[in-house]
This record gives C-alpha cells, sequence and structure tokens, in this order.
C-alpha cells in the first residue's frame, strides 16, 4: 500500500500561491488548483509530505534550497526554434536604425529573459549572424528559473517539437544529428550565448554592469499577476540602456501599461522603447 | 473601519445603527463587510423598511443587497413582499428571488409576470429565466411580440432556459438590428443542432455586417457542444478559413476552434496553431478538439501545449493513438506531472512491448524525485516492463531493484537486496526512492540502521515514521530531534502526536543559546509540530511565541488553532481584524469550535470579511 498527499484545500492553494507570485511573478487563479496541485504533489510525495500545509512550511524554513525545485516545478516551457521571428527581423531591419538614433554603437547587447531551454536566444543568435552587424559584434545573454531547462539549453540537444517550425533546409544548415530525432545545434551557431540563472523579478540576478540595448521576454509575462508585471516591466527599464527596446509576447502589451517605456512601430511588429529608468 | 471592528461587540440597536452609518462609507471593502454582517443581524421587519424607503436611495439599495446575500433564508420573506402594493418593493423582491435561484420561487414569480408595472413585469420575466425551468417558456414568449424592454428580457430569459423549443422563436429574431446580437447569445447559450443552423444560416448570409469576433465566437461554442460535428458545411468552412487567415488575434482563435470542430479539413493545421498561440491551456483539452481522435498522431508530435492535447486525447480514445506515436512522445520530453493520470489512462488499454521499452527510458532519465509520479504509469505495463528489464543490460542495479519494487516484486526479497546492499549511501539511494511501500517499509531495519548512522537515516526514518505511523521508531528519532534538528524529525513528532517530545521542542523553541545551531530556522515547523501535539505546555508555549512576536503571526495562530481549547478564544476574538487573512482564517475555525455569544458576534465580523474563504468560513459556522 502506497499513501500519498490528501487534496489540497482552499486556503493550502491561496498561501502557495502567495508564495510562487510573491518569488516568481506566476499566480495560479482558484480556477487553477488543481493544475497547481498536479505539478507540486510529485514532489510532495518525494519529500514523503502529507499535506501541502506542510510544504507551505518547508518553503518557510528553507526556502532558498527549494526554490529551485518549485521553479521547475511550475513553470511553462513551451518554445521551439523560429517562433515567432518577425520581432528578430524587426530588432535586425528597422529596430537597429531605432537603437542608432539613440546612440547606439558597437557590440549589440540583448537579452532574453525566461529562456528555457534555450530555442528562443538560439534563434535570435542565428538571425544576428545573418544580419551582418558591422564588426560582427553581439552577445546575447539569457536566464531562467529553471535551472534543468538551463543545462538543456547549454547541451543544444533538441527533439523534433523544438524544431517543430524549422525547415529542411534550416535543420540541415543549422544543426548536426546527434541520435534518432535528436539534433544539436552547431557549434557556430552556440557561440555568442551565455546562460545563467536569473528571476525576473530579481533585478540582481540578471542585471550586468553595461546596460542591455535589446531585450525580449516573449510569453513570459502572460502568466504574471499584475503587480508582478509591474516588477517585471520596471526591471527590464533598469536593465536597458536609454532609448533601447523590449520586445513582448503578441499578447503581452504594455500600451496604457507603462509609462517608462513608449511604442515603437516597426514594419513587422511592436517594441517599447525605453524613455527612463 | 474602527467601527466596523467594534460592530461584534455592540449591542444589536447599536449595531444596526452602526451598519446603517457604514454602509454609507466611501470604501468599497467597508461597505460590502457592513453588507454582509447586516445581512446577517439585521431583521426582517427592518430589512422590509429599508426597501420601502422611498427618500434613502443607499438604504434601499442596501436592502436589496442584504436580501440577496442572505441565500435561500431570503425567500420567505421575497415571496411576501411579490404581493406588496408598492412597485418598488415588488421590484426589490422579484430582483432578489432571480439572484437567489430557488425553484420554490417559480409560481410566485409566474404571478409576477403580469405585473402592471413593466420595470417589476422586466425583472420577473428574467428571473424566471434565471430559475432555469424550461416550463415556463409558454409563460414567456407572447412576451416577444410585446414592448420593447419585456422583449429583451425575454430574449435573456430564453437563453438563460436552454431549451431547444426556444430556438425558433429566437431564430426570427436574429435580422432585427436592435434585439438579433442578444437573440444570437441567448441561442449559442441554448446550443444543439437547431440553433447551430439558426446562427449559421445567419452568419453566412450577414458575415459582412456582423461583429466577427462575437459571432465566430458564438459559432464555435455552438460547435463544440454538438455531439456529432454537422456535415456538409463547405460554405461554412470557407468562410471561417478567410477569418483564420485575419488579422485580428481573438477572431482567428474563434475560427480556429469552429473549424477544428467542424471534424477534419485543409485547415487543422494552421487552426491548431492558432490555437496553441493562444492562452488555451495545456492541461485541458479544447472542447474543439474533444471529438478529433484523428488528430491524435499530429498532436502527439509536436511538443508542449499540443503534446498535452495528444495525451488528453488519447486517455479518450486510446486505440486511436498509433504506437511509434505514443512512444516516439513519451521519449521526447518528460510530461508534465498533470498529465500523468491521462497517460495511464490512455496506456492501460494499449499493451505492446515498444511502448514498454519507451516508459523504462523515460524513467531512467527522469529526476530522481520525479520518478516517484511515474509509478502508477509504469505499473500500466508491469509485464511488459518486467520481461523488458530482464533483457535490458544498460540498467544499472539500483535503478534495476527500484523498478523490480515498483513493478511488484515481493517486499520481503526487496528487503533482502536493500539490506544486503552497501555502501550505506547506495541503500539510501534506493530507499528514497521505494520509500512510499508501506509493507516494504515496515519490514526494514530502521532501528539497527539508526542506531549506526543516524546521521544518515534520521532524516528518511523520520518520514516514513510520520507517513506510516510507525511509532516504535519515535524513541530514537526523539534522540536524534535534540541534537541535530531537522524538519523531517520535527515533522515526525508531530505527526506521530508524541507528548515525550514536547520539552525537546520547547527546548529548541526557547533554548536561546542552548538550542542547537539552525533551530531558529525552524520556528514555524516547531510551533506546527507543537500545535499537533497540543496539551497545555505546548499551547503556552505557542501563546508566549505569538504574545511576544516571535513568531509569523500565522505560523503562531494556525499552530494554535490547531490545539486550541475554550480558554484561548479570547486571544482569536482580539484577532478577528488581523491584518492577515490567514489569521483571521485561523480565528474563524476556533471560534467556529466554540459557539457561546461573543465567539458569535465575533464570527458574524468574520462572516462580512473581504477574503471569500474567511467569510465562508465563518458563515458555515454561523449557518451550523
Amino acid at each position: 500500500m502506497t499513501h500519498g498527499p490528501v487534496a489540497m484545500t482552499p486556503e493550502e492553494h491561496l498561501l502557495l500561491n502567495e508564495v510562487i507570485e510573491r518569488q516568481f511573478g506566476l499566480s495560479f487563479a482558484p480556477a487553477k488548483k488543481e493544475f497547481l496541485e498536479s505539478r507540486l504533489r510529485p514532489r510532495l510525495q518525494s519529500l514523503h509530505l502529507r499535506r501541502f500545509i506542510d510544504y507551505y512550511l518547508l518553503l518557510q524554513v528553507d526556502l532558498d534550497s527549494e526554490l529551485e525545485h518549485l521553479a521547475r516545478l511550475i513553470t511553462n516551457n513551451e518554445t521551439y526554434f523560429f517562433r515567432e521571428v518577425y520581432q528578430f527581423e524587426g530588432l535586425f531591419a528597422e529596430g537597429l536604425g531605432e537603437l542608432r538614433q539613440a546612440g547606439w554603437s558597437g557590440e549589440l547587447r540583448m537579452l532574453c529573459a525566461g529562456c528555457s531551454s534555450g530555442e528562443e536566444p538560439y534563434t535570435l543568435n542565428i538571425y544576428a549572424r545573418q544580419a551582418g552587424l558591422v564588426g560582427g559584434r553581439w552577445a546575447i545573454d539569457a536566464f531562467d528559473i529553471d535551472v534543468d531547462r538551463l543545462k538543456m539549453a547549454r547541451e543544444a540537444i533538441y527533439g523534433v517539437g523544438s524544431l517543430r517550425s524549422t525547415s529542411e533546409a534550416q535543420r540541415a544548415q543549422y544543426f548536426s544529428g546527434f541520435a534518432a530525432d535528436r539534433w544539436q545545434l552547431r557549434r557556430a551557431n552556440r557561440e555568442g550565448v551565455g546562460f545563467a540563472y536569473g528571476n525576473i523579478l530579481d533585478l540582481d540576478s540578471f542585471r550586468k554592469p553595461q546596460a542591455y540595448d535589446a531585450i525580449f521576454c516573449r510569453n513570459v509575462l502572460i502568466y504574471f499577476s499584475e503587480g508582478a508585471f509591474q516588477h517585471a516591466v520596471a526591471n527590464f527599464a533598469r536593465a536597458l540602456r536609454l532609448g533601447g527596446l523590449l520586445f513582448l509576447g503578441h499578447s503581452e502589451s504594455l500600451i496604457g501599461r507603462s509609462d517608462r517605456f513608449e511604442t515603437v512601430r516597426l514594419e513587422r511588429c511592436i517594441a517599447y522603447r525605453k524613455l527612463r529608468d | 473601519m474602527e467601527l466596523l471592528d467594534q460592530l461584534p461587540a455592540l449591542p444589536t440597536e447599536a449595531r444596526v445603527a452602526a451598519i446603517e452609518r457604514l454602509i454609507r462609507n466611501s470604501s468599497p471593502v467597508i461597505r460590502e463587510r457592513a453588507l454582509r454582517t447586516g445581512a446577517a443581524v439585521v431583521s426582517d421587519e427592518r430589512l422590509e423598511s429599508y426597501l420601502r424607503e422611498e427618500a434613502d436611495d443607499v438604504l434601499r439599495n442596501a436592502g436589496l443587497e442584504m436580501l440577496k446575500m442572505r441565500g435561500p433564508r431570503a425567500l420567505g420573506l421575497a415571496v411576501r413582499l411579490l404581493r406588496d402594493g408598492d412597485p418598488d418593493v415588488v421590484l426589490q423582491s422579484v430582483l432578489a428571488l432571480g439572484h437567489v435561484r430557488d425553484l420554490r420561487a417559480l409560481e410566485p414569480l409566474r404571478a409576477a409576470l403580469n405585473h402592471e408595472d413593466q420595470n417589476v413585469a422586466g425583472a420577473a420575466i428574467e428571473a424566471v429565466g434565471k430559475l432555469g425551468d424550461a416550463r415556463a417558456i409558454p409563460d414567456l414568449l407572447p412576451f416577444l411580440d410585446g414592448d420593447p424592454w419585456l422583449q429583451l428580457a425575454t430574449i435573456q430569459a430564453l437563453g438563460d432556459l436552454r431549451s431547444p423549443a426556444a430556438v425558433p422563436p429566437l431564430a426570427k429574431l436574429l435580422t432585427d438590428l436592435m434585439v438579433g446580437p442578444l437573440a444570437a447569445e441567448s441561442l449559442a447559450r441554448i446550443g444543439g443542432g437547431k440553433a447551430f443552423q439558426a446562427l449559421c444560416r445567419h452568419w453566412l448570409r450577414f458575415s459582412a455586417e456582423l461583429d466577427a469576433e462575437t459571432m465566430v465566437g458564438l459559432l464555435a461554442h455552438v460547435l463544440e457542444g454538438l455531439s456529432t460535428a454537422p456535415r456538409n458545411q463547405e460554405e461554412l468552412r470557407a468562410s471561417l478559413a478567410a477569418v483564420l487567415a485575419g488579422n485580428e488575434e481573438a477572431t482567428r482563435i474563434a475560427a480556429a476552434r469552429g473549424l477544428l470542430a467542424l471534424g477534419p479539413g485543409p485547415e487543422d493545421v494552421k487552426a491548431l496553431e492558432v490555437l496553441c498561440d493562444g492562452p488555451a491551456d495545456a492541461s485541458v483539452l479544447p472542447a474543439a478538439l474533444a471529438k478529433r481522435k484523428d488528430l491524435v498522431p499530429d498532436l502527439l508530435a509536436q511538443p508542449g501545449k499540443a503534446r498535452s492535447w495528444g495525451f488528453l486525447l488519447a486517455s479518450r480514445f486510446p486505440r486511436a493513438a498509433p504506437l511509434p506515436a505514443l512512444a516516439a512522445a513519451v521519449r521526447d520530453e518528460l510530461p508534465p506531472a498533470e498529465l500523468i493520470g491521462s497517460i495511464g489512462k490512455a496506456f492501460r488499454k494499449i499493451h505492446d512491448p515498444r511502448l514498454a521499452a519507451a516508459l523504462l527510458d523515460l524513467y531512467l532519465e527522469a529526476p530522481a524525485d520525479y520518478r516517484g509520479a511515474l509509478a502508477p504509469l509504469m505499473a500500466t505495463h508491469r509485464n511488459e516492463l518486467k520481461a523488458l528489464l530482464a533483457e535490458r543490460r544498460d540498467v544499472d542495479d539500483e535503478a534495476r531493484l527500484i523498478l523490480a519494487a515498483h513493478l511488484g516484486l515481493g517486499a520481503r526479497e526487496v528487503v533482502a537486496h536493500i539490506v544486503a546492499m552497501e555502501p550505506a549511501e547506495a541503500r539510501l539511494r534506493v530507499l528514497e526512492q521505494v520509500a512510499m511501500q508501506e509493507e516494504l517499509v515496515r519490514q526494514l531495519p530502521w532501528d539497527e540502521w539508526l542506531a549506526a548512522r543516524p546521521d544518515l537515516y534520521a532524516g528518511l526514518a523520520a518520514r516514513v515514521a510520520a507517513e506510516f505511523s510507525l511509532r516504535e521508531l519515535v524513541p530514537p528519532l526523539r534522540a536524534q530531534l535534540g541534537q541535530r534538528p531537522n524538519p523531517d524529525l520535527i515533522r515526525a513528532v508531530g505527526e506521530l502526536g508524541d507528548r515525550d517530545s514536547v520539552p525537546v521542542l520547547l527546548g529548541l523553541l526557547e533554548g536561546g543559546a542552548a538550542a542547537p545551531a539552525g533551530a531558529r530556522n525552524l520556528v514555524p515547523l516547531i510551533l506546527e509540530s507543537l500545535g499537533r501535539v497540543g496539551g497545555p505546555e505546548a499551547r503556552q508555549a505557542i501563546r508566549r511565541a505569538i504574545l511576544e512576536g516571535r513568531c509569523e503571526p500565522r505560523i503562531g495562530y494556525r499552530a494554535l488553532s490547531l490545539c486550541a481549547i475554550e480558554e484561548d478564544d479570547a486571544l482569536f476574538r482580539r484577532a478577528v481584524g488581523h491584518a492577515d487573512w490567514y489569521v483571521r482564517l485561523a480565528c474563524a475555525d476556533v471560534l467556529g469550535r466554540f459557539m457561546r455569544p461573543e465567539n458569535l458576534a465575533a464570527l458574524s465580523q468574520l462572516a462580512a470579511d473581504p477574503v471569500g474563504i474567511v467569510s465562508q468560513r465563518a458563515l458555515s459556522f454561523l449557518e451550523a
């Protein structure tokens, strides 16, 4: 006979949601209680905890070491190569002109926030290579709260799902076969991309001394509460140089939600230009 | 807010007077709390006087809100007032009955349909709709041809009644410029084949003039609800395909849903792409895909959301899932935990060595703390996996033993292997993976291990002792608790209700410099365990921790709520206005346990709490 955790109560859901929202910005509404419960249940089983309140109490006494597990359990990692590339095209077409007007020159510094297993920063890297930047100088930093995903990103080995929008020609050009239905991104396409642990709500976890020219944070903030969304946007503003560009997912809009940015209409997409910290 | 907090302590008349002031407060939170309290304490006569109030709109509206908040308890007063001579009073009672939705109100409301005051009649029509009894349809139909105000109310009510009998009269109104959009919404709420045909005809004929987002959304909604997809809908397909290629995201998603619900078609790939890029949840199969078993292979071949939906669909139609696709999907990526049940449901009906091989690979690649969650999945292919394990040479001894335990190897045999295992660290790794099996756990020599290597075994021994109530392990665990306190040990003595551990826990809580290093960080768990064990010393210690501010209030109050006795209720009464909702919830739990008059008054205040879970808990005690 095996035992398992008993069902999550509404108050346990609220308590855990408070922790998750405070730490990661993600919010699981009451309608998502069962979803959250199913995500956390394996961890409780592994810790032999009978109730979700026990997990909440454990987070109170040992948040730092449990945070990594919690992040892995609750994050959504849906991503693939060449997803919504019009924003990359936009950056390397009119976007660079916008940045030049704001005084950019030299190395193009880009950041991918919530990069999961690396498909987005690597696609950005492929586009940067093709853009013919003068002197070929660019750097891409990418971060995520899920350390398992970061490990996958560094290995750069992907299955069919990650390559679902990759044509045969692109697959042949950018990847080498690794195993059955597994491909590894070629070394040249990996160079220039750095991965690190970081939390969108914790500016110090991802800010570098030199500000970024462009930040991509796509389809991540859609899961954030309004408070966390504002916190994230403020962090991005601080990490960007004045006039730097922020790209969000198509379902995420800053229009009317932040006075730190103004909307810039590029040919195929919109971006948000930093006005102030 | 101060006045609100004093409410429970005031005499009844003073309390009602205070409520009448508070309902005018500029803060919506205070108004809401005052109304909830009023709903609980204001008498029927007083409430009726509010409803009759002509000069004071605030009081009259408050009367209606209080009546609604009373729920089924409002029925008697509201039905009586339906016969009142004042149409305004009748209107309030009709609105309250519509809100309460109690079928006992149907007959009285039918009588109000022909009330001479049109506001009353309109409200009665809508209220009848909300009751949801289709027998009322013949009473409502005559109003479709009458006064526009009553016509609108009737269209709304017919939609609420959700009966196919209402489709023909509503379909006739679709082309009416004023009420057409409302009729379309009501038809969509009714659903079914007839409603679909009516909406489809209307869309195809007037699509250029209609609001595409609304109409395509309604069509998709109705299509998703049909038991079988309608045939020969080429014209509709073409129309939705054109919308799918448009720019408006919400309309494109609606078109995608409609096309997928229509059954297999050339737009499937694009429609799926649009649906996946939309906000739909990965853990819930979209209604548009619910009958699309033909899409299982395509969905499984994609990652993320699409694959999750593929597993969910495969669990409904296990025979529609081709083995290679299923095996490849399992191998490709660790499925999210919320899908394990659905995958297991699909796998239980499919037995094939190829699937077993995929499962084995998945298991071996999964992180250790996730493997336990996969155990039910592995059990679906027990025999195939056993055969496979015997053949596979690439599985190490530890994994082999763990898997054998999951696949039903006898507990005695597993125990013998574990006991013989060296070094102890390897044994512990295996134990961590199999310790959820009670029969096995009970046969293990925990005493010996704890005596030999307490540092290594105390944590796991504490966890299994708590989970399977292994009281015989308490003495050695208690000994460890004082020397090397850790979360597992603290939790175990609490779970097992070990009174002899209370002095040790108190030492950790209050020992100051004498307490082992790290004990201070464990205060929440120590308090929780003291609360679970209970008794005078534990209670006093928790009370001190609360009153001296040595713990987070929510942790302290929760712990005390686990073991509180009646003499603790004053402490909880004083905390009903605490800023933390979890403290107030603990107050509701304790005060509801000891129903003294002063506690009832405090519960009344909590019943007006702005946090739903607190007010519901308090109300449940008050109603009981």
